[in-house]
């Protein structure tokens, strides 16, 4: 009677659902061999500049150009190698391609090419690990601040778990950590007990802590059945990782930074005095000796942007004054660099598209179950659980394949940038 | 004066049971804030003995503003500009408005905006002053200030702390005059406390160091078995009190910066008060009317009326006086100083006069005064400047007015608050060589005449020698018609005899 045989109504419903698809990484850690152009034209002209400057010093000495030259230096020797190899590369398969060559000959090339096409990558990709522009914080030491997010108590316990880990890692590498700050839910702050933490904060108070682990930051999935669960459900919880230079406090450097950045009119720190408009509370009446007020009041409004600062602290105007400058100055760069780097962000988003690198997503999932730990962002899977929260070798694999991946991420985001100066030039 | 609500002293004394008694005094409430709580600054600041006494001190204070004492009095100091005044109770305190003009004068003269004024004058030979370290010029970085009703002297050391920081003038030497003994003396402490926290140069400073350190050490120390002797602590105590005492008198001597001296403008002035470079003045302008209408209770109970109110009977102007002559009966009573003023910038050789007003009535009625004469009318450049001069004017503020069918331009947001008149460079060489030929005339201006050769002799070519001769000729010619006409009268009276 029917013409296809009965099939359960759960079998049907998963074959014509498109909900529950193959998992497909849209990111990956191949890198591709070959360059775009307009990367390959900023390395050779970076190069290039390279050679134009050491010869120009090779006379005169000049502090600021050395250094240049120092940044200049490993682009310049990253891309001598990866022609030469490119070079060579083309060479043997010009000679494979020519009939004429003899099949001894032929062998021994066939053998060369495939170890040049394997030494061409890794070159390439140094060479892009060289371009990448070297984070601003790099080499400064960091806080690690972790905090449980949605999951109760459980994610809670978790984030003890990663603080743990984290601590265990820092010892293997020979990191100096020392926890500023540790609550417990239940008041505690001694890091002994079981109790959930509510927020924690390491110091690693090593130079380059900063640049090993920011790749650190984001949210931290675990799937597991927590200790409290009496069914043995899994539960799915978060705890976010926050990773925070640690800027140096004093420094008679910042300071002169700043007294030269007011009159630099490219520093976030100068505002022209044209576009603000001051008020001052005025005697009412007839002023001048007709009255004695002790108004002291200082309101400053910067027209662009409508930012509005107000001082009356002190009885001296003049100070009032000085103090609101200084307020309002502050104020106004801070507004500067954040607006700078929302740009920035957007373009970078803009490329990058579905992995995202604030801590909106999640970057790792932590599988009790499976005894697996998966990173999000470098698709890197490790079925060492136990290994990874000891903050064994398995870490060390995903937090490399993590810094990889935001190399590349980071070199897309340049390329973006020079293909859109590019466009703005044409259009010009 | 309208009651307080209760409301509001309810809300006040919710937020300070002290809260109230400022509010007494100050009749607003966020400013009553801000006074508690410097009184409060104050309190803690003096270090009290104990809790309950500085509880008991603010309490004192807080009852004193409740009975509308100014605050300045009672904290015994006043911020003005960069500096910070000390002030008394018989002085009058500096006003915001004052500090404003003052430093835009100061910004002006650091710009460099008002140079041809004085960079005209020293191409022209230097008269001679009474004073030796007066000669010379503005070019060479010297300036001469005289600010007349000092006060507390804060117009002076604000303009001069600031002239001097920025070192375009290094040398600045500043005359206050001020009819009030008690101004004088609190001029004087401000002076000190100036040189002490290093807004001004002193001239003396590094030698008043070493007698310092030569009194705190004494370069022959006694023997050792005297050590410690109660005779010789004695000693010591003595030698450095007389030195402290010869500080302060070197420091009111005329060899510093800024010298204030107690003087009735009035009365007959020394020569050299007009030949400077700028005068300044924040005169008393409030008429007696105004008085008690217009200023608030704080001023009328506690501020000294002398520095508020021109009284014809305080300064001594009245019909006998000699200098009564240059100061007309008719006009308002409140502008007296301004015709001193002017009559005193005529006479002189400054180039800048600022004068603080009480108002835009009084600003037009001086302005008129000064446009009257007709030797500072057409050779000045009049301004009225308002309570904020630097700033934009705002909405609903003429920019110009117009008196005696001149266009003054007024700068600035706010309420007119002062006049100034600069002497215009043209205009300057020909009032100069009119004074000369005066005073040459009179047979007054003998040295000046001698100056004049001096240079003379120096530039023989100059247009001025030849224009010189021209009227010597002149003059002579018309002396011997005038002989031969006496000659010619005499010989006819004879023969009608």
């Amino acid at each position: 009677m029917f013409g296809s045989p009965w099939i359960c109504r759960r079998c049907i419903n998963t074959y014509l659902k498109p909900g529950k698809r193959r998992l497909l990484r849209f990111s990956s850690t191949i890198s591709h061999g070959s360059f775009s152009p307009a990367l390959l034209a900023r390395a050779r002209s970076m190069a290039s500049e390279h050679d134009r400057l050491s010869k120009e010093t090779s006379e005169t000495f000049d502090a600021k150009v050395s250094r240049r030259i120092g940044e200049l230096k490993s682009v310049a020797a990253a891309l001598k190698e990866w022609e030469d190899t490119r070079n060579s590369l083309s060479e043997l398969n010009t000679l494979l391609n020519d009939p004429t060559t003899d099949s001894e000959l032929r062998e021994l090339a066939i053998e060369d090419l495939a170890t040049t096409a394997s030494e061409l990558d890794t070159l390439s990709r140094n060479l892009a690990t060289s371009l990448t522009p070297k984070h601003p914080f790099e080499d400064l030491p960091c806080l690690l601040e972790i905090r449980p997010g949605v999951g109760g108590g459980e994610a809670g316990l978790f984030a003890g778990d990663l603080l743990r880990m984290y601590r265990a890692y820092c010892s293997r590498k020979n990191m100096r950590a020392s926890l500023l700050k540790f609550e417990t839910e239940d008041g505690g702050s001694d890091a002994s007990g079981d109790s959930p933490l509510q927020e924690a904060i390491l110091e690693i108070d090593v130079p380059g802590a900063y640049g090993k682990l920011r790749s650190e930051a984001g949210v931290h999935r675990v799937q597991r059945v927590p200790a409290t669960e009496n069914k043995g459900r899994t539960h799915t919880s978060a705890v976010a990782v926050l990773v925070l230079p640690s800027l140096p406090t004093s420094g008679t450097e910042g300071q002169e930074v700043w007294e030269a950045d007011l009159k630099d009119p490219n520093s976030d720190y100068y505002v022209n005095p044209t576009d603000v408009r001051t008020d001052v509370m005025r005697a009412r009446g007839a002023g001048g000796q007709h009255v004695n007020t002790t108004d002291s009041a200082v309101r400053l409004t910067h027209i662009p942007t409508n930012t509005v600062v107000s001082m009356q602290d002190s009885r001296s105007q003049h100070q009032n004054r000085e103090r609101a400058w200084q307020l309002l100055r502050s104020k106004l760069a801070q507004a500067r660099r954040e607006a700078r780097e929302e740009e920035v962000a957007r373009l970078r988003r803009g490329v990058i598209g579905v992995a995202k690198m604030g801590r909106g997503d999640k970057v790792r999932t932590y599988n009790y179950g499976q005894q697996r730990v998966t990173d999000h962002r470098s698709g890197l899977s490790v079925h060492n659980l136990d290994d990874v929260m000891e903050g064994g070798d398995e870490l060390d694999k995903i937090i490399d394949s993590v810094k990889t991946w935001l190399g590349e991420r980071e070199i897309e985001g340049l390329l973006a940038e020079d293909e859109t100066t590019a466009a703005a030039n044409v259009t010009k | 004066m309208p009651r307080l609500p209760h409301s509001l002293l309810q809300l006040a004394s919710k937020k300070s049971p002290l809260l109230p008694l400022v509010l007494r005094g100050t009749r607003d409430l966020p400013s009553a804030i801000n006074e508690l709580r410097w009184l409060t600054e104050h309190v803690t600041a003096t270090n009290p003995p104990c809790p309950r006494f500085a509880r008991k001190r603010l309490l004192y204070l807080c009852k004193r503003r409740s009975r509308a004492e100014p605050l300045q009095y009672i904290l015994g100091s006043q911020p003005f500009g960069e500096l910070d005044i000390k002030c008394r109770p018989g002085v009058l305190i500096p006003r915001p408005e004052t500090e404003a003009y003052t430093s835009h004068l100061a910004k002006l003269l650091i710009n460099g905006e008002l140079d041809e004024q004085f960079s005209l004058s020293s191409e022209e030979p230097v008269p001679p002053f009474p004073k030796a370290e007066w000669r010379g010029r503005s070019v060479e970085g010297k300036l001469r200030i005289l600010d007349v009703c000092s006060g507390s002297g804060c117009i002076s050391l604000l303009l001069h702390s600031l002239l001097s920081k920025s070192g375009r003038f290094p040398h600045i030497k500043t005359v206050g005059l001020d009819i009030s003994p008690k101004a004088i003396a609190l001029a004087n402490e401000n002076l000190f406390l100036a040189i002490q926290n290093k807004h001004i140069p002193s001239l003396h400073f590094q030698s008043q160091d070493v007698q310092l350190a030569r009194a705190l050490h004494p370069s022959s120390s006694p023997p050792a078995h005297l050590r410690g002797h109660k005779l010789l602590k004695f000693l010591a105590s003595q030698k450095r009190k007389t030195e402290e005492k010869t500080q302060k008198l070197q420091l009111s001597g005329s060899n510093q910066p800024i010298h204030f001296a107690q003087h009735n403008i009035f009365s007959s002035l020394p020569k050299w008060a007009g030949d400077v470079d700028i005068i300044i003045s924040n005169p008393p302008y409030i008429s007696c009317s105004a008085f008690y209408t217009s200023t608030s209770r704080s001023v009328r109970k506690y501020e000294p009326r002398l520095a508020l109110v021109p009284d014809r009977n305080d300064y001594g102007v009245d019909a006998s006086n000699r200098i009564s002559r240059f100061i007309s009966r008719d006009g308002e009573e409140s502008d007296i100083f301004y015709k001193r003023l002017l009559w005193l910038y005529k006479r002189g050789e400054a180039s800048v006069l600022v004068m603080e007003v009480g108002g835009q009535e009084q600003a037009l009625r001086v302005v008129g005064l000064a446009l009257k004469k007709k030797q500072v009318a057409g050779r000045n450049r009049v301004e009225i400047w308002r309570d904020e001069p630097g700033v934009e004017a705002q909405d609903g503020e003429e920019q110009f007015v117009s008196v005696e069918g001149r266009v003054v331009p007024v700068r600035g947001a706010g309420k007119m608050r002062s006049v100034v008149l600069f002497r215009v460079s043209e205009m300057v060489d020909r009032k100069k060589e009119g004074v000369g030929e005066k005073k040459a005339k009179n047979g007054k201006g003998k040295v000046w005449n001698k100056e004049l050769e001096c240079w003379e002799e120096k530039n023989k070519e100059s247009c001025w020698d030849v224009k010189r001769r021209k009227d010597q000729e002149k003059r002579r010619s018309r002396r011997q018609k005038k002989k031969a006409r006496r000659r010619g009268e005499g010989i006819v009276g004879n023969a009608s005899q």
